[in-house]
């Protein structure tokens, strides 16, 4: 999906659907390779009990501002339509407090995305992605 | 030079108590050898004898191993005092330094750092040891796992954004089964329906 957003004029981003940890449902997430990290919405950490360590804390600078947060490795599955799904342990930020007007969940490059290979089709609206090959 | 420097058992720097000569002269002596002097010898001293020479061996090997370098000693016991202290600046040093990394996103790099300071002996604290822990796990599985597009989904998001604008919302093929201000109520609704398929959920800003 590369827009999810209410005005189909704006800026197209890309969407991609996922399952992260033992959540029964998937979720939509944009993949985003200027973040470090995964940031999903803090009622979907709550739900999956994750909460913020202060022993650990980090300072992340996003364009909403910097946020405060501790770092916690969670598995999100990729979910494919064609082929195997990959199940990848990702670095997420457990945030202090979220802004409010956060938009959306984020997969983030080096938590996530540098982890296995990937590639986008525009023209197809496509998302390909695999396991890095066994050397 | 005769022994001048011994090391007490205060390990106080003093000299030797054997010197019965002014400290002066013996400064002379030794700064001029043509002065025949034997040092040991207080009836020699001053004296220049033209024929023969009589060697003075300054036995300076000796005195100097009995000088130590006490700051670097770690048989004193006030050291061992210091030892804990000096762990935690270790710590508090390698934590600033992992908190850098990752704030900055250089998740490998504090990997590194974590691993050269656990393999150079250091006992990481429990706080470093943790972030080990969860760093370190990184795995990349092969599901056979497979879930239907969601372009449905995608298109009812963009054409119902206004009506459930702030709200949770669990959609299915073209239509949402359950909606609601919280994640929970919304999966304890998706949980009652027992669908025959996962809806996703997703939370329109």
């Amino acid at each position: 999906m590369d827009d999810l957003v209410g005005n189909p004029s704006e800026n197209s981003k890309l969407y991609i659907p996922v399952k992260i940890g033992d959540l029964p449902n998937d979720f939509f997430a944009m993949v985003d390779t200027g973040a470090p990290y995964c940031i999903f919405q803090a009622e979907i950490l709550e739900a999956l009990g994750y909460t913020y360590d202060p022993a650990c804390k980090i300072t992340v600078h996003t364009r909403l501002g910097p946020i405060k947060g501790s770092i916690e490795m969670i598995r999100l599955t990729l979910l494919a339509h064609e082929g195997d799904s990959l199940e990848v342990e990702s670095a997420f930020l457990v945030p202090e407090f979220m802004p409010a007007s956060w938009p959306c969940n984020f997969i983030g490059y080096a938590g996530c995305l540098q982890r296995f290979c990937f590639a986008v089709d525009p023209s197809q609206n496509l998302f390909h992605f695999g396991k890095y090959p066994e050397i | 030079m005769p022994e001048l420097l011994t090391r007490s058992e205060n390990t106080a720097l003093r000299l030797s108590p054997g010197c019965g000569m002014p400290w002066t002269q013996r400064i002379n002596e030794f700064a001029n050898p043509d002065r025949q002097a034997i040092i040991h010898s207080p009836r020699n001293y001053g004296a220049f004898r033209s024929n023969k020479k009589i060697e003075t061996v300054f036995d300076t090997n000796v005195s100097i191993s009995r000088v130590e370098p006490l700051l670097f000693t770690t048989e004193l016991p006030f050291f061992q005092f210091l030892q804990p202290i000096g762990d935690k600046y270790r710590d508090l040093i390698l934590y600033g330094q992992i908190r850098t990394l990752l704030s900055e996103g250089m998740i490998s790099k504090a990997i590194k750092v974590l691993l050269e300071a656990r393999t150079s002996g250091y006992p990481l604290s429990e706080r470093l040891q943790r972030l080990y822990t969860i760093l370190y796990r990184q795995s990349a599985v092969r599901k056979p796992i497979t879930s239907a597009p969601r372009t449905k989904e995608a298109a009812w998001i963009k054409n119902n954004w206004d009506a459930y604008r702030g709200k949770w919302v669990a959609i299915l093929d073209d239509q949402a089964v359950a909606s609601g201000c919280t994640l929970k109520e919304v999966l304890a609704e998706v949980k009652k329906k027992q669908l025959s398929r996962s809806p996703i959920v997703h939370r329109i800003q």
